[in-house]
């Protein structure tokens, strides 16, 4: 797309080892175009924020990224190789892992329950091994420090922050080296968005690579090291955090320092 | 800035979007079951107290005989609750089970032993039915199983000609050893009732230790969450159909043993029966919560009041009313349990329940 500002297509600015990326996505619903060129990478052990109103295509992005639906047009790569991400299944598989909004856990089970839900630890290939079940579950809670008291409480008795705490252990339980967090502070309270913050910055010291989706600006510049701006399905900014401020970014999201829409 | 500066009451309120109340999960599942278990005696000592004969081992096994057919589906339909599901055409498969295996004895010779295997498939077609409109075509359970519950009572009615099918007088098996015997060294144990012992223990261990049983929880739980985590609710919930038919035709098969003959109006209020059982057991109605172990106290408790009622000389009709009453009262207990918060509130704004005491007391508790 020719005119297009301060989005240089393929060339992400980070110098490190690309994990993920997408280039020249596209995606048309009837005649909505939800995502029109967009490209995005990844590094190993960095956190890129995703950011743009409603109906930016953030969402789109996300879809694509977890296979859940497939692009017009563009390409991914995972570690350099292009793939096909053909379902969720697959994408867990391929070791990206989302933790979407509502996050998907089962209230009246235990966290460790939870952490291994669909691929419980078995005793003759039927019998759930709980003992290890929960070993394996506390080992990974301790690894993470995602801050879990205890494994054996049940799911629907956590606070907002540890529940997420949980559906991330699980992500990453599962094999994921990627991460997908969708608005991961949202309806949480402050002292439970700290307790988030904390642990995703953990989790980029330990390697983990995180696309944040995120409205809230305090969280995404407390913790990206990047910042993709997506408008209308364009992608129409891309800047390292330490040199851009809040007002630059949101001046992107809404599109004020470029004139109307195009 | 740490986190310990912030306001401190935002805490953790332990607040789960899935339970409203302000007490943890984990306790108010605890209490259900103690609850439940309390009950049970209680109406055991009461009926003991109350019932002539009542006490002592000839009637509890009676009790126990009468009851181990509604056990034997409710294991399954506990299952199918937790999944999210329920069944309401079991009293009918029960019949037709019933009236298909002695009609393969009585009319065309079949080994019992093998007629009691084909009963069990007929009970499993007939979930596998259930389980398909359900989940493929995606029919509510109940308006499925509705149907499905005049279905097959109308079947077993037009092939019997409404009339019980005897098996042969003289007929011979240890079939009917291991379905009406005695085993004289227990005090005359009915044989039957070993047979749903045997249902709730497997079905006991199978759902609290399997992939499977965690499964079934996960379905009911929270679908979504077990669709991401790649299980098949669908699949969960179809085998749940089926395992509760096995279960219809295996109660069939030993009615038809017991009295050596078939009946197509058997299971007029066996629904109702397996139902009370299964709730009063306290499954969560919505699904994602229950224990074989409630369930086995849940039709302990429905056998125990058929039978003392009689005893303390009540009409028999009225248990059809009682097991009723019961099935709505713990119904709404569940949800006035589940809505605690909601109903304190409404206590509240009652001018002559609220005092000086009130609020302070009912706050004092949590």
């Amino acid at each position: 797309m020719s005119g297009m500002p301060a989005a240089d297509a393929a060339a992400p600015l980070t110098d490190r080892r690309i994990i993920l990326s997408a280039e020249g996505l596209s995606k048309h619903y009837g005649q909505v175009t939800a995502l029109d060129d967009v490209s995005l990478a990844i590094g190993e052990g960095e956190i890129v924020a995703l950011v743009g109103d409603n109906g930016a295509g953030k969402s789109t992005m996300i879809s694509i990224l977890t296979g859940l639906v497939q692009p017009d047009a563009g390409v991914l790569r995972l570690d350099g190789e292009e793939v096909l991400i053909e379902s969720p299944r697959h994408a867990q598989e391929l070791g990206i892992a989302t933790v979407f909004q509502n996050l998907a856990l089962v209230n009246q089970r235990e966290v460790a329950a939870n952490l291994f839900l669909g691929r419980e630890p078995t005793k003759f290939g039927f019998i759930v091994d709980r003992r290890r079940m929960v070993e394996q579950a506390a080992e990974a809670v301790q690894r993470l420090r995602v801050g879990l008291p205890n494994v054996r409480a049940l799911a629907g008795d956590l606070s907002g922050g540890q529940r997420q705490a949980v559906a991330v252990a699980r992500a990453i339980v599962g094999g994921g080296r990627v991460l997908l967090m969708d608005e991961p502070t949202a309806a949480l309270g402050v002292r439970e968005t700290r307790r988030v913050i904390e642990f995703v910055k953990e989790l980029r010291a330990q390697g983990m690579s995180i696309l944040l989706i995120s409205h809230n600006m305090q969280d995404v510049f407390e913790l990206a090291d990047r910042v993709v701006i997506f408008r209308q399905g364009k992608k129409v900014g891309e800047r390292v955090i330490s040199e851009t401020s809040m007002d630059e970014v949101v001046g992107l999201i809404v599109g004020n320092s470029y004139g109307s829409e195009a | 800035m740490s986190a310990d500066a912030l306001s401190p009451r935002t805490a953790e309120p332990a607040r789960g979007s899935g339970s409203s109340g302000s007490r943890p999960l984990r306790q108010v599942l605890l209490q259900r079951e103690a609850g439940l278990a309390f009950v049970t005696i209680a109406v055991f000592a009461f009926f003991s107290l109350s019932a002539p004969h009542f006490f002592g081992l000839a009637n509890v096994y009676d009790i126990a005989r009468v009851t181990t057919y509604t056990l034997i589906v409710a294991v399954p339909m506990t299952y199918l609750f937790i999944a999210g599901e329920f069944d309401m055409s079991v009293g009918p498969s029960f019949a037709l089970c019933n009236v298909f295996m002695a009609l393969l004895v009585a009319d065309h010779g079949v080994n019992p032993w093998l007629a009691a295997l084909a009963a069990i498939g007929l009970g499993m077609t007939i979930g596998a039915v259930n389980g398909f409109v359900t989940t493929v075509i995606g029919v509510p359970s109940f308006i499925v199983t509705l149907g499905m519950l005049s279905v097959l009572s109308g079947i077993a009615l037009v092939v019997t000609g409404a009339t019980a099918v005897p098996m042969p007088d003289g007929i011979q098996s240890s079939f009917f050893s291991a379905t009406n015997g005695i085993i004289g060294p227990l005090g005359d144990l009915p044989v039957s009732i070993l047979w749903g012992l045997a249902v709730a223990l497997i079905g006991a261990c199978f759902l609290r230790y399997t992939r499977f049983g965690y499964h079934v929880y996960a379905t009911g739980g929270n679908a979504d969450a077990a669709r991401a985590a790649g299980i098949s609710p669908r699949k969960v919930k179809f085998l749940c159909f089926v395992l509760t038919g096995a279960a219809c035709g295996l109660v069939g098969a030993l009615q038809a043993g017991w009295l050596k003959e078939g009946d197509p109006t058997i299971g007029s209020d066996f629904t109702l029966l397996v139902m009370a059982a299964t709730i009063i057991g306290g499954v969560a109605l919505t699904g994602g919560a229950g224990s074989v172990s409630g369930t086995l106290l849940g039709a302990w408790i429905i056998g125990m009041l058929a039978n003392g009622l009689i005893l303390l000389g009540v009409e028999s009709n009225w248990n059809k009313f009682f097991n009723g009453v019961i099935i709505v009262l713990v119904a709404s207990g569940e949800l006035a349990l589940k809505n605690k918060d909601r109903l304190r509130g409404m206590l509240r704004t009652l001018p002559q329940r609220l005092g000086q005491s009130g609020p302070a007391r009912f706050r004092s508790r949590t």
